[in-house]
């Protein structure tokens, strides 16, 4: 790894990577703090773009597009409390009191700072524990993999929404969509419907641009003539008094950076999530609790570290076993796969500058996210000005293009279209999402791996579980699933804990008293 | 208050589950792979029904269905999507495109001046960026002249 490290420095020093980092660090800012746009919508609009890029200028624009957008998402949630991207939905309150009480920058300021102190830990983990991950897993065969994924999509379910029923429904379905177009072994067409272009499967990034960015397109509709309303003063330093406010908290800033890396490691997972956990268990372990929600430094602390920790975190899976770890990972794999690179463990044997770079890309774009966010901050009260009215059909124009660049084919805008009212309905139904992404992105390797094995074993079932690790494997997929069904059974019927959101869904509500559950 | 039914997911796979055994051709072994992904779906789809009886709602419909604002808005954004497919083959794509920005940014409340103005630069910056950058063949129509004059 580290012999590799002046090629990584090279590769990532190329113009066209440079330009294109700035550009996307740009992207990530404005992307963030528009109220109803988030950093996976970001990413799946950057997807088109990407597509035509050298791999590790894609890879650098993800990287600044993702930390800079969650970033960015707590300005609108402390100027006018409306998070700018679900990850922010947390503590929007606490940042918004410290505005209130005439402390905006101080707001700002911890939250900057949490965040490129957050992305750090977690590029720290990721740098750290891949490459070692990656070694063992040179050793799996189709059937460790396959328990892999499996474990990968259980986890998925379980942590993905109140109600992991729901989540199972929703990996279903992106289960079946992967099983469109021809299968994997025999060539037998399924489920097409007898549209040609169906035959390849449901085209990926389309799918990624429908689910995420149309289905937020609709959603934000009933809203969309609502204007904003910011009211900004002029803002004194940002960064005064942050640095006390942090060294004050170590304990709620190693536990937000913890967890927040955790929660992005565990596969369906990301950034909003590990915010709404921090911040439960930095309330519970408080000691005066009842300042969480009315400005809380600490709140802040723990939650605005977490959800840029697990940015970071969430690669760790993606890249050793190409598993994702949250949504925007989900994407990149897809992006990656398009591009000829497998992610998994063999991408650390034979692109060691490629990863490198990716680790590089990650520790610049959260150090450059101080001075750029202090700026960004200043700026912020005139990106906010951008009338939805005008933004939305640009974005909805930009989606079809988009689309459809990617194999120039228009039956791409009839998937998008499809899969975009398809997320909106889960989505307005309670139903998590990102089950179902993992479920299309993971779904093809799943059926071939499982297939590969039952050939291997002769259609033996006792085979799957004939090798230690994946003997291990399967027992640890069983316990989740054991875990998941004892805490169906107990808990009962699940009711909703608290209904809607001010900002008329922009994030979504939290998830009721036992946020902390499980941890 | 509302035991919200996931119906939309559970129609599809119940129409998919009688599907399964005409999968059954060819020698592989892959019906069993897709038989295993639909018992686990009948099995969440037995659960469900268990849990939720008869009473709750299958679909919750939300503002977007009830409030007939929003559901015109929403159907003129899959509207566009439909009249970009029908007819920006013929017309091209910039023609298209600042016809759908028009008509939307029109109904979502912009001025004229606005949405004149987006309507006009959007799609230049679009087609810039996709078409002459990338080399995305974006149908030129009506331009096609125009554009190869220059």
């Amino acid at each position: 790894m580290i012999e590799a490290l002046p090629q990584a420095l090279a590769l990532l020093m190329q113009p066209q990577t440079v330009m294109v980092g700035i550009a996307a660090a740009m992207f990530g800012l404005f992307v963030g703090a528009m109220p109803g746009l988030s950093a996976t919508m970001a990413v799946a609009l950057l997807v088109p773009v990407s597509f035509f890029l050298e791999p590790v200028a894609a890879l650098t624009a993800v990287v600044m597009t993702t930390a800079m957008a969650i970033f960015a998402g707590d300005i609108p949630g402390a100027l006018m409390r409306i998070p700018g991207t679900p990850a922010s939905a947390a503590y929007v309150d606490d940042a918004y009191q410290l505005t209130r009480q005439g402390r905006p920058e101080l707001a700002l300021g911890i939250c900057l700072v949490t965040s490129a102190i957050g992305g750090l830990f977690g590029t720290a983990v990721l740098i750290l524990l891949a490459p070692r991950l990656a070694e063992i897993a040179l050793r799996f065969s189709g059937m460790e993999y396959f328990w892999l994924v499996a474990l990968g999509l259980s986890c998925a379910v379980m942590v993905a929404g109140r109600d992991p029923l729901k989540g199972a429904v929703s990996l279903l379905v992106g289960l079946f969509i992967a099983t469109i177009g021809q299968d994997v072994t025999a060539g037998h067409p399924r489920f097409t419907g007898g549209i040609s272009s169906l035959l390849s499967g449901v085209s990926f990034i389309p799918a990624m641009v429908g689910m995420f960015a149309i289905s937020e397109i609709l959603r934000n509709l009933p809203t969309i003539r609502n204007a904003a309303e910011v009211q900004v003063r002029r803002l004194g330093s940002i960064l005064r008094g942050t640095g006390g406010v942090v060294r004050r908290h170590p304990v709620n800033l190693m536990r937000g950076n913890v967890i927040g890396t955790a929660i992005g490691i565990l596969p369906g997972a990301g950034a909003d999530i590990a915010a709404w956990i921090s911040y439960a268990v930095g309330k519970r372990f408080s000691r005066d609790p009842d300042r969480f929600g009315k400005g809380s430094e600490e709140g802040l602390v723990d939650a605005g570290a977490a959800n840029n920790a697990a940015i970071a975190g969430a690669w760790v899976p993606a890249l050793v076993f190409g598993i994702p770890g949250d949504s925007v990972t989900a994407i990149v794999i897809g992006l990656l796969l398009m591009k000829g690179i497998q992610p998994g463990p063999d991408v650390f044997l034979f692109n060691p500058e490629q990863i490198g770079a990716l680790f590089l890309a990650f520790v610049i774009a959260n150090i450059v996210m101080v001075p750029i966010g202090v700026v960004a901050i200043r700026l912020c009260a005139k990106v906010l000005l951008v009338p939805r009215p005008v933004l939305t059909p640009l974005i909805l124009l930009f989606c079809m293009v988009g689309s459809f660049a990617i194999d120039n084919n228009p039956f791409a805008l009839v998937v998008m279209a499809v899969m975009g009212i398809l997320a909106w309905l889960m989505e307005e139904n309670d139903v998590p999402v990102a089950p179902a992404i993992l479920g299309i992105v993971l779904g093809d390797q799943f059926e071939k791996h499982f297939m590969t094995t039952m050939m291997k074993g002769d259609g033996s079932l006792a085979f799957f579980v004939s090798r230690p690790i994946a003997a291990v494997l399967a027992a640890v997929t069983a316990a989740v699933w054991i875990a998941i069904v004892v805490g169906l059974v107990r808990r009962g019927p699940v009711r909703l804990g608290r209904g809607g959101a001010p900002a008329g869904g922009l994030h979504r509500p939290p998830r009721g008293e036992d946020g902390g559950r499980g941890r | 208050m509302v035991l919200l039914g996931a119906a939309a997911a559970i129609a599809a796979v119940a129409q998919g589950f009688p599907g399964v055994p005409g999968q059954n051709f060819g020698p592989s072994l892959f019906p069993t792979a897709i038989a295993g992904g639909f018992v686990l779906c009948a099995l969440g789809l037995f659960l469900r029904h268990a849990r939720t009886g008869g009473g709750a709602r299958w679909v919750d419909p939300g503002p977007l269905i009830t409030d007939p604002r929003a559901r015109l808005d929403a159907l003129l954004v899959l509207g566009a999507v439909a009249a970009y497919l029908l007819v920006a083959e013929r017309l091209g794509f910039i023609p298209t495109a600042a016809a759908i920005l028009l008509v939307l940014t029109r109904r979502f409340g912009a001025s004229w001046r606005l949405a004149l103005a987006t309507a006009a630069l959007g799609p230049l910056a679009i087609h810039l960026m996709f078409a002459e950058w990338l080399r995305v063949p974006l149908p030129l129509g009506l331009l096609a002249g125009l554009r190869y004059a220059l």
